[in-house]
């Protein structure tokens, strides 16, 4: 049996007659505009955020059951781009972020079906302040399920080094934040010797939480090798730095087992990174000068200690040079005594031997008289003996005088004015002097007679 | 010289020197003993600040062309 069209619709009698795709989102369409008369808030997260040619954003937004990912809801919205203008100015200026994917937002729309495209929900205002406290609440979560477990705090109980010198350096290669970085601690002043190693990551967007990851294994793995790991973001303050605020970043910085350094570089609140990090400042620079100001500041201590020590040495010196001198005048004020008491022990021995002296003079001259008094009592008789015993003296020597033998008729004969007492040797026609009493005769031998 | 193991270490070791010498009146030859020390080990904190460390400076350099 065959059946056509008409027949087909002509055996379902009694229904309306059925309508097209367009009447019937046509119908939508008025049936929406009726059922919102005015515009209205709604809470949304986007899930993609794109911006096309003509300037429009557009927007894939979502609801996600709480603590899963399951969707609930899911619907399209657009920005058109003469609202798109101002909206990105003002949400950019007060969240210091791009509107991008993961973000929740409250925007103020206007429900509305096109036959062609569905339905859509047409943005006329962003509230920024509840993308702001909707970032603070999920830090807040993200912060309080660290503490819960124990290791919000791990990283600041770490000790800082104290030679920040060897630094696992964490940004994106291209930032011009890490050249400032590196050239401000590569030129210091103090002339200190720092090492940077750069660990590349990307520092912004969706992938950069799994970025950051990787580049902190990759630091573990030459752990011994750093002092310090320093997480930097050179650039404007439009960034999204959401990607600072996960659970899983967090969560591997705060137990992350070197010291955390991080200077990412926010306007506003500080990131879940900031917070667990050890240390957090602003920006690259402010790292750079903390780390060069910690150097200083050993530097000056061990200049501080040199000094001292030099102090001390001196002051030991000095003291060693007032002591010697202490000793040498000692030594000179007891010589001085000891030479005074010699002296007096010379002078003493001096009148000693003087007093004795006198003594034994005294004695002497006291002898001395008694002899002379003796002498002057025996002197006379003595002397008439003397004189007597010199006549007897005188006579005996008279007897042996030549004159007296020449008196007595005796003669002297001499050879060559010698007394002649040998006739030996004598030889004949000598020439003789004989001396007499009364004078002297000279001869010649003419003979010779032994 | 007596090579100290770390710039912690060296610095606790300076410390004590100091409090010792401060403390108690060394003779002279304690005196120079400690001061030679000391001095040893400022050298090698100042060296630690100042003076490059090429071999650490290679390793950075292969780890960062890795």
């Amino acid at each position: 049996m065959k059946h056509n069209f008409s027949d087909f619709t002509q055996a379902e009698t009694g229904r309306a007659q059925p309508k097209t795709l367009y009447e019937l989102n046509n119908m939508l369409r008025r049936g929406i505009r009726d059922l919102f008369p005015e515009n209205l808030w709604v809470q949304a997260e986007i899930a993609e955020c794109k911006e096309n040619a003509s300037g429009h954003c557009y927007l894939e937004l979502v609801e996600k059951q709480e603590d899963s990912d399951y969707l609930r809801a899911r619907a399209k919205a657009v920005i058109w781009s003469n609202v798109w203008i101002f909206l990105r100015e003002a949400f950019t200026q007060q969240t210091g972020s791009q509107l991008q994917a993961g973000q929740k937002i409250l925007i103020l729309v206007k429900p509305d079906f096109h036959e062609l495209y569905g339905l859509s929900l047409v943005v006329l205002d962003i509230d920024p302040a509840y993308t702001v406290g909707e970032w603070a609440l999920r830090r807040r979560a993200v912060l309080s399920r660290l503490e819960q477990e124990g290791v919000l705090e791990l990283n600041k109980e770490l000790d800082w080094p104290r030679l920040p010198q060897r630094l696992a350096v964490i940004s994106s290669p291209t930032a011009a934040g890490l050249e400032d970085f590196r050239h401000q601690l590569q030129h210091n002043s103090g002339g200190f010797v720092i090492y940077t190693c750069l660990f590349p990551a990307l520092m912004q967007g969706a992938q950069a939480e799994s970025s950051i990851l990787e580049a902190l294994d990759r630091v573990l793995e030459h752990q011994e090798l750093f002092d310090l790991v320093v997480l930097i973001r050179g650039g404007g303050a439009t960034v999204d730095l959401s990607c600072f605020d996960g659970y899983e970043l967090a969560s591997a910085l705060a137990q992350f087992p070197l010291p955390l350094l991080s200077g990412i570089g926010h306007e506003r609140d500080r990131s879940v990174a900031d917070m667990v990090a050890h240390t957090s400042v602003k920006t690259p620079t402010a790292a750079a000068e903390l780390i060069l100001s910690c150097l200083e500041q050993e530097d000056r201590k061990i200049e501080d200690m040199a000094a001292s020590l030099l102090d001390m040495g001196q002051e030991a010196i000095s003291a060693g040079v007032r002591q010697l001198q202490f000793y040498k005048e000692r030594i000179v004020q007891l010589s001085s005594v000891q030479k005074n008491r010699g002296q007096l022990q010379i002078q003493k021995i001096e009148s000693e031997l003087r007093w004795a002296a006198r003594e034994r003079l005294q004695q002497r001259r006291h002898c001395l008289d008694a002899a002379v008094q003796t002498i002057g009592l025996l002197s006379p008789q003595i002397l008439a003996r003397q004189l007597q015993r010199l006549d007897v003296l005188k006579l005996k020597l008279e007897a042996y005088s030549p004159e007296l033998q020449l008196k007595r008729g005796f003669s002297i004969t001499l050879h060559q004015g010698r007394i002649l007492r040998s006739a030996e040797g004598l030889p004949p026609g000598s020439l003789l002097e004989t001396r007499l009493e009364d004078g002297r005769v000279f001869s010649k031998t003419i003979q010779k007679q032994t | 010289m007596k090579s100290p193991i770390s710039y912690q270490k060296a610095i606790e070791e300076l410390e004590s020197i100091l409090q010792f010498l401060e403390q108690n009146e060394a003779d002279v030859d304690q005196m120079t003993q400690k001061l030679k020390r000391a001095t040893e080990l400022i050298g090698f904190c100042r060296e630690k600040l100042h003076k490059t460390d090429l071999e650490l400076q290679a390793i950075f350099k292969e780890l960062e062309e890795k």
